[in-house]
């Protein structure tokens, strides 16, 4: 098993690399790095700057411009893009993101803060959208054809096919503003912006607050999931109760109840958590649309805004950092596989 | 147990007989057994996947639908109440809700919402479609020489596809389509955003099929027949082109169709977002993103519509994605 | 070196819960019939079977695939699906399975009925040890055994059936065995509550010739010991003539002859049973250039059952058109000791063969 994961691991780091590469690259050609510098229209600055960050290097020489008064200026020759890669890859190595142009604080902070909104919602997300599809899947497949597994298909279908932002607006609209009027509510019954709002005195006050702010982000996210989700463990679930040990398991005597979820669910359960695993890792960087409508700053609304800016240091060390938690959570998937299916030998 | 799908690989009128297989009478499921038959021929088998489909009525009605749309949007011009951009704007008309004269009602501006709805989902649609077939092209073409010769070109696509799962694609194509967008190269520079837009999306999405017909040539690469061809003295080429990939039409024509569904969703976030289509070009997407400041005021219908239209658009294409699966594979678990 | 534990004359019988009264068969099947709906109209897989199954007594099933031999045993059990429609009696020691509610049909499951399937691999659960499901075999029927109980008797079964090492094997995983080790895991599972009637469904079909030999000498230690009825079903008459008492031939549904496993044998009277046995490779009867004998045709759809007889179409012996292809035949009793046959013309046939055979000595 830990030969496996290291394996993994020294695989990844060439792709990590070539990607590294690639990214560096295209983000260096559509974004300036120093825009915010050459605005202020003072060229030391913007020289002095560039080589504090590598996309300048010596030698630099002073002249004078002309003028009144006469301005001191310093340029200097411009690195070649291969160096100033490595520069940034070193530095990004140890953890030196960089600053943000836009906060002006060190991206790694920035990234650090927005990560965690992100994660609030995938936690909750998840949580709801693993027991629900789990829930949904078991049910459609164990009564397949049944009224309630065409109406879950339907839902699934209309969950697929659905624009994601369409379907959170809709709701931040019903059940936001249009439910305070119908009930004539004092206030809106749930937020549609961010994460946290006043919080009231005491601990219930705030968990409530808390609650009315995540609802509708974290509903908008499980109905995607879910579609996906319950799709795939009614599918699995399917197959596996076809199998020739779910009638050995009958013929023993076993009463359904342990059928279905003893031998049948934890068999379907293995495929649905390698997916869970890939899907989630792509979460991290998935929820930008979500973010958006619901002003939630967490990583999707960091790289609109960098993009948007021209934000170079963000954005090189956003797409890094969302990579690295895709790989990881890939290699959590193949590792929970073998841990859960005993014939698989993670070689 | 998955098969593979696709029609029935012996063309040659082979006598061939198909006893009952009791799981499969367990099943309920069994074939018609017993009386040897003569191994229909390409032609017949067409005629028993349409009528498969056929009998899915949901799927049948989705591609009615869907036809309907698709004459509704091709034709905006004649089918559109009004006119798309009328000089002068009908101010008087703004932020009317839906009304006997305005089905959908109108913007801020009073421009009607059917029409814009029209052409926003024609572009949409051509998008979609577009994106679907280049990228089934370049996905069967590189997906069929790494699944059939493998070596190198097996080795690129898999390298390349892995490069691309590691990042995630919004975030990807947003940065091309924002770098491309006012890029020195002079072609790129030229393109219209929606073209810009399908040839990246394109770019995304042939991996997506490349790596299923990889896995279908891989898996087909195996079979009798194919060895027999080869046998026979057909060259490479012949082989995959008369002999495989008749056989894995369906899987692809299914992935296609919901590549279609994927795309036109994605390039409506993007848009949304405001990394797709641009103005002065209307998708749906676009619509969208100019009436999010609509939510919850009495203007909300601005927003609920072209989602709406959305929504049965790309339901219709996957419920006929589902139906061709069927007509397809019918013996698939789902 | 020990014998193995199933081979030591132990004498278990003891504390098995006694048949009570039952003198009778263990099993008796009366007019078994099971239908299902399908898209081209009604299939026939079973098509009014019955058998007798004493105890101590291995009645073997024989049919190509789509016989129903399958189904049969399935819906003794009770484990075909809802849709399947079900008549006829299927009575175990008196009671008819087909009638009682699925709680008590399920004690007997697993405990004094049970079954072996055909591919151990795909039959038992891959996720689990062969201890864990063995011990959750007996757990079902014995709720009250502690952890330990239930292992120690795991190993028993697991030794009981010949597998070496027990201790360490139970802890193992299915696709840690070989073929023939599955299978007799398969059987001690089946085994753990010693019950009286036992169906081996194709137990060696998916096996190697010299495993499978294995595997039948274990089928028969335990019914040594434990006098169990065992329904062995397989396609192959091999295994036929090594372990059956009893025969019942089945074709598309009906069963077409039944009798002592040596009057089918030595003097079949329905022309399918003779087709079956004369395609079977013979070492001491070769000629030169001889080709190997095949029932012409194919199974029949059980959809669309030729009319009549459901052999007709295949038959040397067929009056067509006539009798064969207008009237079904009934099975009717054609020989002693209770060899019935499904064919019209059955005592020409048996007459015939005695011709050939003689007194029923040689070949």
């Amino acid at each position: 098993m830990v030969n496996f994961v290291v394996r993994r691991i020294a695989y990844s780091i060439p792709v990590m690399l070539i990607a590294s590469v690639l990214v560096f690259f295209f983000v260096h050609e559509t974004t300036d790095p120093l825009a915010k510098y050459r605005q202020s229209k003072d060229l030391t600055l913007v020289a002095r700057e560039g080589l504090r960050a590598g996309i300048y290097q010596e030698p630099c020489r002073h002249f004078t411009a002309p003028g009144n008064p006469p301005l001191p200026v310093l340029t200097c020759a411009k690195a070649p893009l291969a160096k100033q890669y490595w520069f940034w890859l070193s530095h990004f190595a140890r953890g030196k993101m960089g600053n943000s142009f836009t906060s002006n604080r060190a991206v790694s902070r920035d990234i650090r803060d927005a990560f965690g909104n992100t994660l609030q919602l995938i936690v909750w997300g998840v949580a709801l959208s693993a027991t629900l599809a789990i829930l949904i899947g078991v049910y459609s497949a164990v009564r397949q054809y049944s009224m309630l597994d065409y109406t879950f298909t339907g839902l699934s279908f209309l969950g697929l096919s659905m624009p994601p932002f369409w379907f959170g607006l809709i709701a931040i609209d019903l059940f936001a503003y249009r439910s305070q009027r119908w009930f004539h509510l004092s206030s809106a019954p749930v937020y549609s912006i961010g994460l946290h709002g006043t919080h009231g005195a005491g601990l219930f006050a705030g968990w409530s607050d808390y609650g009315r702010h995540l609802v509708l982000p974290v509903l908008t996210l499980t109905v995607q999931i879910v579609a996906e989700w319950s799709r795939y463990q009614r599918s699995a679930m399917l197959d596996v109760m076809s199998s020739d040990y779910i009638r050995t398991a009958k013929a023993k005597g076993l009463p359904r109840r342990q059928v279905i979820f003893k031998h049948g669910l934890r068999n379907a359960l293995i495929p649905l958590v390698t997916v869970m695993a890939i899907d989630i890792g792509a979460l991290f960087g998935g929820l930008i649309v979500t973010e958006q409508i619901f002003s939630i700053p967490g990583m999707g609304k960091l790289f609109v805004d960098a993009l948007t800016n021209g934000d170079t240091n963000v954005l090189l060390a956003w797409l890094m950092v969302t990579a690295i938690f895709i790989i990881l959570f890939n290699l959590l998937a193949d590792v929970l596989y073998g841990a859960l299916d005993p014939r698989i030998r993670l070689a | 147990m998955k098969t593979t799908g696709g029609l029935n690989e012996d063309v040659t009128g082979e006598v061939v007989t198909r006893p009952v297989g009791e799981a499969a009478m367990l099943e309920g499921r069994a074939p018609v057994a017993g009386v040897a038959y003569n191994e229909p021929t390409a032609a017949a088998q067409w005629r028993l996947v349409l009528r498969r489909f056929l009998r899915h009525r949901v799927a049948v009605v989705a591609l009615v639908v869907l036809g309907v749309i698709f004459l509704a949007v091709m034709f905006a011009g004649q089918f559109a109440p009004y006119h798309l951009n009328p000089n002068p704007l009908p101010l008087l008309e703004a932020n009317h809700g839906p009304s006997g004269a305005h089905w959908v009602g109108t913007d801020e501006l009073g421009r009607d919402q059917l029409t814009r709805i029209l052409y926003a989902g024609r572009l949409s649609l051509t998008i979609g479609l577009s994106v679907a077939i280049f990228s089934t092209i370049i996905g069967t073409a590189i997906g069929a020489m790494a699944g059939y010769f493998g070596g190198w070109v097996d080795q690129f696509l898999m390298r390349i596809t892995d490069l691309f799962l590691i990042v995630p694609a919004i975030a990807i194509i947003a940065i091309a389509q924002k770098g491309l967008q006012h890029t020195s190269f002079p072609i790129v520079g030229v393109l219209s955003s929606s073209t810009l837009i399908i040839v990246i999306l394109s770019f995304l999405f042939w991996q997506t099929i490349g790596r299923v017909v990889r896995g279908l040539f891989l898996s087909i690469k195996e079979k009798e027949f194919v060895e027999a061809a080869r046998a026979s003295g057909a060259s490479s080429w012949r082989v995959m082109f008369r002999h495989i990939l008749p056989n894995i039409i369906g899987p692809i024509a299914v992935n296609t169709t919901l590549v279609v569904g994927a795309a036109i969703i994605l390039e409506s976030t993007l848009s949304f977002l405001g990394f797709g289509v641009q103005p002065p070009q209307v998708s749906l997407g676009t619509m969208l993103s100019q009436s999010e400041s609509a939510v919850g005021t009495s203007t909300a219908y601005l927003i609920f519509y072209p989602g709406l239209f959305l929504l049965i658009v790309v339901l219709c294409v996957n419920f006929v994605g589902d139906g061709m699966r069927d007509a397809f594979d019918p013996q698939s678990t789902h | 070196m020990t014998e193995p534990a199933y081979l030591q004359d132990d004498d278990r019988r003891d504390d098995v819960v006694p048949t009570g009264s039952w003198s009778g068969p263990v099993l008796s099947v009366r007019d078994l019939r099971v239908r299902f709906k399908t898209d081209e109209g009604e299939l026939k897989a079973v098509d009014g079977v019955s058998f007798d199954v004493v105890e101590n007594q291995v009645l073997g099933i024989v049919g190509e695939s789509g016989s129903g031999k399958s189904v049969t045993s399935m819906a003794i059990l009770g484990l075909l699906p809802p849709k399947a429609k079900i008549t006829g009696e299927v009575l175990f020691q008196g009671r008819d399975l087909l009638t009682l509610p699925e709680k008590e049909v399920r004690k007997l499951r697993g405990g004094r009925m049970a079954m072996v399937f055909q591919d151990a691999l795909a039959a038992l659960n891959p996720v689990f040890t062969v201890g864990d499901q063995i011990a959750e075999a007996v757990k079902v029927h014995n709720p009250d055994l502690s952890g330990k109980a239930l292992r120690e008797r795991a190993v028993e079964l697991v030794d009981l059936v010949g597998i070496p090492t027990p201790q360490s094997r139970v802890d193992q995983y299915p696709h840690e065995f070989s073929g023939g080790m599955r299978q007799r895991a398969m059987i001690a599972m089946a085994i753990a509550n010693d019950p009286d009637v036992l169906i081996a469904d194709e137990p060696t079909t998916a096996l190697d010739v010299t495993i499978q030999a294995q595997v039948l000498e274990v089928l028969e230690r335990i019914q040594e010991r434990t006098h169990s009825a065992i329904i062995l079903i397989t396609h192959d008459l091999g295994v036929v003539a090594g372990m059956a008492d009893r025969v019942l031939v089945m074709y598309a549904g009906k069963p077409v002859e039944t009798g002592e496993v040596d009057q089918i044998f030595y003097t079949p009277t329905h022309p399918y049973t003779t087709g079956l046995l004369a395609s079977l490779p013979r070492l001491d009867r070769r000629q030169v250039g001889e080709r190997l004998y095949r029932i012409k045709g194919q199974p029949p759809s059980l959809i669309f059952v030729p009319s009549g007889c459901a052999f007709h179409p295949r038959c040397e012996f067929a009056e067509v058109p006539g009798r064969c292809s207008e009237e079904v035949p009934e099975l009717r009793e054609v020989g002693p000791l209770g060899q019935r046959s499904a064919c019209h013309f059955a005592e020409r046939l048996r007459a015939s063969e005695q011709a050939l055979v003689g007194d029923g000595s040689g070949t």
